[in-house]
């Protein structure tokens, strides 16, 4: 899911870079006027949260490992805006500390875990919700996973159209080679039967556990 | 000699468990190892960040301003060859920055692999990307359409897939080895406070400082609770409850320790204003080395 460089051209990164900057700045304007100042080191600490779960490497068929990105429970327990924050916030750690995902790819990959999967995971659990448990267990699945396919979908969208928007003139793609046609299956068929469920699943299991043990903290959430 | 061990401490009985019982949590142990892997690699930065070579002598800022040239350089190039030139440019800065050179190039070659080359190995088949075939690797009875995928009768290596993969591949390495070569000899918090010299905002750049630091805490916190977990451990674990219930546990903790690290911060005088320590002032050394770089990056961008 960490697009690394070399593989957007400028054509892709920079606007992704002005979108994602938009969203920076509004999610900046908003906590501003709604959070204390107390409240810096919360969002630090929703950070090293998202962090956290991302070190959670779950074995799946195959004998390959996925991660959680933690971007749809940070959005169900602390709002969608705290999230775009939060997520940003680790991702540039680890662009610049482990090299995961590239310096010119940030601004997408932003987009993509930052901005769209905790949007998209507030309005599923929003829509699937109700007021017992077993509703809330399937809205917190639903919304980790629709969440992340929607980043994934965006990914593969920004990989794929790369053959379109930038050639050469013996028509040799300069950056992702891939195709539309097999970025979108690619990503998604991984995503879809793999990696989504471990998300919904991360997501369900932590959103149960505060519903049995802290269901105070959903109520708070409820309100942002 | 008579010992006076009591007789039931000698006798040699099986442990009363009736069954074998195995500890499943190998994935938790290498989520662990990638707490430590964290921890590895900051300090190593860290390390590296403290020695006294040609680019920790510089300004933060004059790195920032290599690292935004150069990768942006890197990205726009369109051939294998302005990628090669550029890594015998950057080879000098890491020789001088008395960096691990084994280690830094090692580092930058599993990148371009990981993520260069196999990513980019299918796209030199005509299946992905048409072109002049130059390596015929299978011959089918004729061409195949399925859906909107056309698989062609003579499946070859091509010249344009073997030149995209290469090409993509020295992209990724260059660009890693120029994050790197600033990210290894820059302590992270300076190059946190020089990204204010590119507009943003100091609001951001404290929760980004403050959360790197929170990070070895709550890293720390966790690692702690899995290793006390498994030294009591017998039998199966139910993985998934525990990993549940330990984030969750963590997300309760961060939470209060907010209150303290609030307190702690309004002790010391902060009153809402976030304000970050300046960096050093600019050197004559600094702004000719800044020179230099943008000079080389014309350069790079014309050849």
């Amino acid at each position: 899911m960490h697009i690394p460089d070399g593989y957007l051209s400028p054509q892709t990164y920079i606007p992704m870079f002005a979108v994602t900057g938009a969203f920076w700045a509004g999610a900046l304007r908003k906590l501003k006027t709604q959070l204390h100042a107390k409240q810096i080191p919360y969002l630090a600490m929703a950070a090293v949260f998202s962090f956290l779960i991302m070190m959670f490497n779950i074995p799946v068929p195959g004998g390959t490992t996925g991660h959680a990105v933690g971007a749809a429970i940070v959005a169900l327990l602390l709002g969608p805006w705290t999230a775009v924050f939060a997520v940003s916030v680790v991702l540039i750690i680890q662009a610049l500390v482990f090299g995961d995902g590239g310096i010119t790819a940030l601004g997408a990959n932003c987009f993509n875990m930052a901005v769209i999967m905790p949007f998209v995971a507030s309005w599923v659990f929003r829509l699937f919700r109700g007021q017992g448990g077993q509703r809330l267990s399937l809205a917190a699945f639903l919304s980790g996973y629709v969440g992340l396919l929607a980043a994934a979908l965006a990914t593969a969208v920004e990989l794929g159209i790369q053959p379109i928007i930038a050639v050469s003139t013996d028509g040799r793609p300069l950056f992702a080679p891939y195709p539309l046609s097999v970025t979108v299956p690619a990503i998604l068929i991984g995503h879809m039967f793999l990696l989504c469920i471990v998300e919904g699943m991360v997501t369900m299991l932590l959103l149960r556990y505060f519903y049995r043990h802290d269901p105070g903290m959903l109520k708070e959430a409820e309100a942002l | 000699m008579n010992n006076k061990i009591p007789a039931f401490l000698l006798e040699n009985k099986p442990y009363p468990h009736s069954r074998t019982v195995t500890v499943k949590t190998l994935f938790i142990d290498k989520a662990v190892g990638h707490i430590s892997e964290f921890y590895e690699t900051v300090f190593t930065n860290w390390e590296t960040a403290r020695k006294d070579g040609l680019f920790q002598r510089l300004n933060a800022r004059t790195k920032l301003l290599f690292l935004v040239l150069f990768v942006f350089a890197v990205s726009i190039k369109k051939d294998v060859s302005s990628d090669i030139l550029i890594a015998i440019f950057i080879m000098p800065f890491v020789v001088l920055s008395k960096i691990g050179i084994l280690s830094f190039y090692r580092k930058t070659l599993i990148a371009g692999f990981f993520f260069g080359l196999l990513p980019g190995l299918p796209a030199v088949l005509n299946v992905i990307m048409p072109g002049e075939p130059v390596y015929r690797v299978i011959e089918l009875d004729q061409p195949y359409e399925l859906w909107i995928y056309h698989v062609p009768q003579t499946i070859a290596v091509t010249r344009e897939g073997i030149l995209s993969a290469m090409t993509l591949t020295s992209r990724v390495a260059n660009s890693v080895s120029i994050t790197l070569l600033v990210v290894c000899t820059t302590p992270f918090a300076e190059l946190v406070k020089a990204l204010s010299t590119l507009r943003v905002p100091e609001y951001f750049l404290m929760i980004l400082s403050l959360a790197q630091k929170y990070a070895f805490i709550f890293l720390k916190m966790l690692a702690d609770m899995h290793t006390a977990k498994k030294a009591r451990l017998i039998g199966r674990p139910d993985a998934a409850d525990w990993i549940a219930g330990r984030l969750a546990y963590v997300f309760k903790k961060t939470q209060q320790r907010c209150d303290d690290v609030h307190k702690a911060m309004t002790g010391r005088g902060f009153t809402g204003q976030v304000k970050l320590a300046s960096l050093r002032a600019m050197t004559p050394v600094d702004i000719i080395y800044g020179a230099m770089f943008l000079t080389l990056w014309f350069f790079i961008l014309i050849i």
